[in-house]
């Protein structure tokens, strides 16, 4: 077993306590235990001998400072004699500063405040990238090399291709649950054929955009963030541009240009496998024949219902690419960073995304295309 | 204590099976600085991971401050680990947490019964040491390559180590900034009386902090001495090392006469 440092020993009595061996970071919690029954016991100056003292470190420095408040907190006072040459010079050179401690603003409703700031000036910043998105995206197809069909075909892939079992397995398995969910409500009212129009309906509307696009989120809005922040961070995109390539031309247009043609095939998948889920479920446990099912489906289900959630879902995919890309273009740090920007684009796009389809839905019922 | 604060004699290994060091011995008395100097690739990093544990060789002795790293048990080596501290090449800040906050690390893990102000206290004067006292709030990412060797200084300073091990401290630096940080480790050396390692390539550097040097040339000891020893070393490899802008003998001789060609 290794050797520790020389151990500190106490000689302690209700006015002095007398140190030898070494007082460092070892074996300061025993000092201060000793000065504080010392300073508990006695009365009047309690004296600390430091004769014997071959050794302090930085961290026994600072806990005289704590010795001497102790005793002051016991309304005594404190005093070091006998301090030897090589003592002396430790704490000297320790240079432990006697000043108040600075506190990092503890003010909770300034600290809101600013977080508050931080976060509207974060919001503008975005809107200006928008705008600017959209400008370049506008200009891309007209300058030479400014539309990439190569690396948006790539993109497609990336983002739609390779998603698309996840979503049919996850929005599968949502309309089987949902079915399952509405079966056990409506059989109370003996209206268990309604099933169909719950399941595809909310589907349809809702469930189908909004699950395509927090998957996509996940997946893709993360991996497009954490891509051009490691491109960031890595200086891959001052090289870009440094070769006159603009970065929004090269990464961020075919990617976002990628989730806007991506994202509603993907609603469609997902809306197809919701509606299937739910066709299981009233084929196994309801015992409803096909026929009847796609009858009743065709009756009650409009283009409109449709079509509604495909174009939520084309304004989600401008949310998660353009959040993603403003993120990853954001970068500060190192790895570190990029981290940050993948959690935080991913958890925007979901919260924007949510309140965007309360915005379209609501805007849809007012014009009356919800019937 | 016994023998030097850092001693190693006969150390051979490296990564795999393949041998990056062979048969080097390195000895440090206490309070000296030693530069272990070699080119990139000669295994001066190899024997530094090494010399703290983080790396077995396949055969040879290593002792420190007494102990033989490499025999310790997993519950001791942090007994012996705390009164040594080290330097990482990059700083190795961890980025989550602030400055502060990085130089009371090993302090909340190795002096966990202390008070949390005696504690601060303790990080405060490390950073003052450092002249980063300011930037205590700051985390690593708003911080030069320059400041985050320093901050990284403080962090390995705050336990008072007897041994200091620096991996290529002023590597990525300015020359100004370099001997800065140079002028820092002899002032550390100074107060503190620490042994102190250092591996680097720099050998402006190496002469400015260190009393004594190590170099070494694939893996094996090439010279070892004081500067004076080193400059008077007729060996080819020692020369080529200290002195790489001037020709070999070979190279000389065949100089003039492409001269006349010319």
């Amino acid at each position: 077993m290794p050797k520790d440092f020389p151990d500190l020993t106490i000689e302690a009595d209700e006015e002095a306590l007398r140190l030898s061996g070494a007082l460092t970071f070892r074996t300061a919690p025993a000092f201060l235990e000793a000065v504080r029954k010392a300073a508990r016991s006695g009365r009047g100056t309690l004296w600390i001998s430091l004769q014997g003292l071959q050794r302090i470190d930085t961290a026994g420095a600072a806990v005289l400072l704590e010795a001497r408040a102790i005793a002051e907190a016991a309304g005594r006072g404190f005093e070091l004699e006998q301090t030897p040459a090589v003592v002396r010079d430790g704490i000297e050179h320790a240079g432990i500063r006697t000043d108040p401690l600075p506190r990092p603003g503890r003010g909770g409703l300034r600290r809101l405040l600013r977080r508050g700031l931080s976060a509207l000036s974060t919001a503008g910043d975005y809107l200006a990238f928008l705008g600017y998105l959209l400008a370049a995206s506008v200009r891309a197809p007209f300058r030479r090399r400014g539309f990439r069909t190569v690396l948006a075909l790539d993109q497609m892939v990336r983002i739609g291709i390779n998603a698309s079992p996840l979503v049919a397995l996850c929005c599968g398995l949502m309309g089987l649950t949902l079915a399952l969910q509405a079966a056990i409500q409506l059989r109370l009212f003996g209206v268990q054929d309604y099933v169909i129009d719950l399941v595809s309906m909310s589907m349809t509307r809702e469930i189908g955009p909004l699950l395509a696009a927090v998957l996509v989120a996940g997946r893709s809005g993360a991996a497009i963030a954490a891509e051009i922040g490691t491109m960031r961070v890595n200086e891959e995109i001052d090289a870009l541009k440094s070769l006159g390539v603009s970065e929004t031309d090269h990464l961020v247009i075919p990617r976002v240009l990628g989730l806007l043609v991506m994202l509603p095939c993907l609603t469609f998948i997902a809306d197809a496998a919701g509606i299937f889920g739910g066709y299981m479920f009233c084929a196994l446990d309801l015992r409803q024949d096909p026929l009847y099912f796609r009858t009743w489906l065709f009756m009650d289900l409009h283009p409109q219902d449709v079509l509604t959630g495909l174009s939520k879902s084309v304004v989600f995919a401008g949310i998660i690419g353009s959040l993603a890309a403003f993120f990853g273009l954001r970068v500060k740090g190192g790895g570190e960073g990029v981290g940050v920007a993948a959690t935080r684009a991913v958890v925007a796009s979901i919260v924007l995304t949510i309140v965007a389809d309360g915005a379209l839905t609501a805007l849809f019922y007012l014009v009356g295309v919800l019937a | 204590m016994s023998g030097p604060p850092v001693f190693a004699r006969g150390v051979t290994g490296g990564y795999g099976a393949g041998a990056v060091l062979r048969g080097v011995d390195l000895e440090v008395p206490a309070g000296e600085a030693h530069a272990v100097l070699g080119t990139s690739g000669c295994g001066k990093t190899t024997l530094l991971r090494m010399l703290v544990g983080l790396l077995r060789p396949l055969a040879g002795e290593i002792r420190i401050l007494g102990e033989p790293i490499h025999a310790l048990s997993e519950a001791d080596r942090p007994r012996l680990l705390r009164r040594v501290g080290l330097l990482f090449q990059g700083g190795a800040l961890f980025g989550s947490l602030s400055v502060l906050e990085n130089v009371l690390f090993p302090l909340r893990e190795h002096a966990p019964g202390l008070p949390e102000r005696a504690l601060e206290r303790t990080a405060l004067a490390k950073l003052e040491a450092v002249g980063l006292r300011e930037a205590a709030s700051k985390m690593p990412s708003d911080l030069s390559g320059g400041m985050k060797k320093r901050v990284a200084l403080a962090r390995a300073l705050v336990l008072d180590p007897e041994i200091l091990f620096l991996d290529e401290p002023t590597a990525g630096l300015d020359p100004v900034t370099a001997a800065g940080l140079d002028a820092l480790i002899l002032r550390v050396k100074r107060l503190w009386r620490v042994t102190l390692v250092i591996v680097t390539h720099d050998l402006g550097s190496a002469r400015r902090v260190a009393d004594r040097a190590t170099l070494l040339v694939a893996g094996e000891v090439a010279a070892s001495g004081t500067f004076a020893d080193l400059d008077a070393s007729a060996d080819p490899r020692v020369q080529g090392f200290l002195r790489p802008e001037a020709p070999s003998p070979g190279e000389a001789a065949r100089e003039p006469a492409a001269a006349d060609r010319g």
